[in-house]
């Protein structure tokens, strides 16, 4: 079958590609140290967690290589990011609907 | 339950061409492979939620006691931290490198890039030790003996540590179980266990241990840098 053959014998990526994704991982690492530094009040966590996100969907994509498998596969992971955001919103929005949570100058 | 009397052929007379892993109630090994990723796949789902659950609890409380929260993090070594993070930063790239040996069927390599990813295990472990020997001499431990003499309310700054304790020791516990796996993959790759085609073993530990890169990525920020350090 013509859809079965893209995703037979597993893709192999190349040295290269490990090590530039390695290089990327190492800078973003040194840019969330460095963002610590720097005064951004309510946007450290921002860029933090924006910095992690990324550094994240290189790793899920790359070194798991989420890229080249099976639809079956994606489907499972966006699965895995949608129920984790289904917790965290509709929790967080609970605390603060009640009230139960005063909104800091940061979060 | 009746035992059957009549004379079921065994299977492997059946069919003379066919490798011991590949399993009976698969068409094909791609079929396998895909399977056999797909359920680590669902795994790791239920362990984002587990870990999940811990960085939930942390929002909540690290926005209702920020102060406790920044005071809190500031005693715990970001060097250290940010060490580690390069540590299995590192650790993910070998334990990539020894899928990818094991997809071109390089034994020696499969058990090189292993036993590298091992021993950077380990190095973070023995860092990770450091750090929770620091905090048990200076009573950072949540409990009687916990003791805060700096700014902030030293119940809600406990409570941060409370929080890092079990973040970091379920990590922790995560990278312990790994290495088991990692002396069970090298003790398999040793047995000649592994071929081009059937290698599922490796790739999906690969996975575990990248998903254990990923929380700590997501940890080191959270935990090290919050509050800003340019005070």
């Amino acid at each position: 079958m013509a859809e079965h053959a893209e995703h037979e014998g597993h893709h192999i990526a190349s040295v290269t590609n490990y090590l530039i994704i390695f290089t990327l991982l190492l800078l973003l690492t040194a840019a969330t140290v460095g963002v610590a530094f720097i005064d951004l009040g309510v946007f450290n966590t921002v860029m933090a967690l924006a910095i992690a996100s990324v550094k994240a969907m290189l790793v899920i994509l790359y070194f798991m290589h989420l890229k080249f498998s099976p639809s079956q596969t994606k489907l499972a992971a966006a699965a895995a990011i949608f129920w984790l955001m289904i917790m965290l919103t509709i929790t967080a929005f609970d605390y603060v609907g009640r009230g139960w949570q005063h909104i800091p100058n940061g979060w | 339950m009746s035992v059957s009397t009549e004379t079921v052929p065994h299977d492997h007379d059946e069919h003379t061409e066919h490798p011991e892993y590949h399993r009976h109630h698969y068409d094909d090994m791609d079929q396998q492979n895909d399977a056999a990723s797909l359920g680590m796949w669902l795994f790791m789902l239920t362990e984002v939620m587990f870990f999940g659950g811990f960085f939930l609890g942390y929002s909540i409380y690290r926005s209702q006691y920020y102060e406790s929260f920044v005071n809190g993090s500031h005693h715990l070594a970001m060097f250290l931290g940010g060490f580690n993070t390069v540590v299995l930063i590192t650790s993910s790239v070998t334990m990539a490198f020894a899928v990818r040996a094991a997809q071109l069927g390089k034994k020696s390599h499969i058990l090189g890039f292993l036993v590298v990813t091992l021993v950077l295990a380990g190095a973070f472990l023995v860092v990770k030790y450091i750090e929770y020997k620091d905090k048990w001499d200076h009573h950072l431990i949540p409990g009687t003996d916990f003791l805060w003499t700096d700014a902030g309310d030293p119940l809600t700054v406990q409570l941060f540590y409370g929080f890092y304790f079990c973040m970091t020791g379920m990590h922790g516990v995560h990278v312990i179980i790994g290495m088991g796996l990692i002396i069970w993959l090298l003790v398999r790759t040793a047995q000649n266990k592994f071929t081009t085609e059937y290698y599922a073993p490796i790739e999906n530990f690969g996975l575990y241990w990248h998903f254990v890169d990923l929380v700590w990525i997501f940890l080191f920020p959270l935990l090290y840098l919050i509050g800003g350090l340019h005070e």
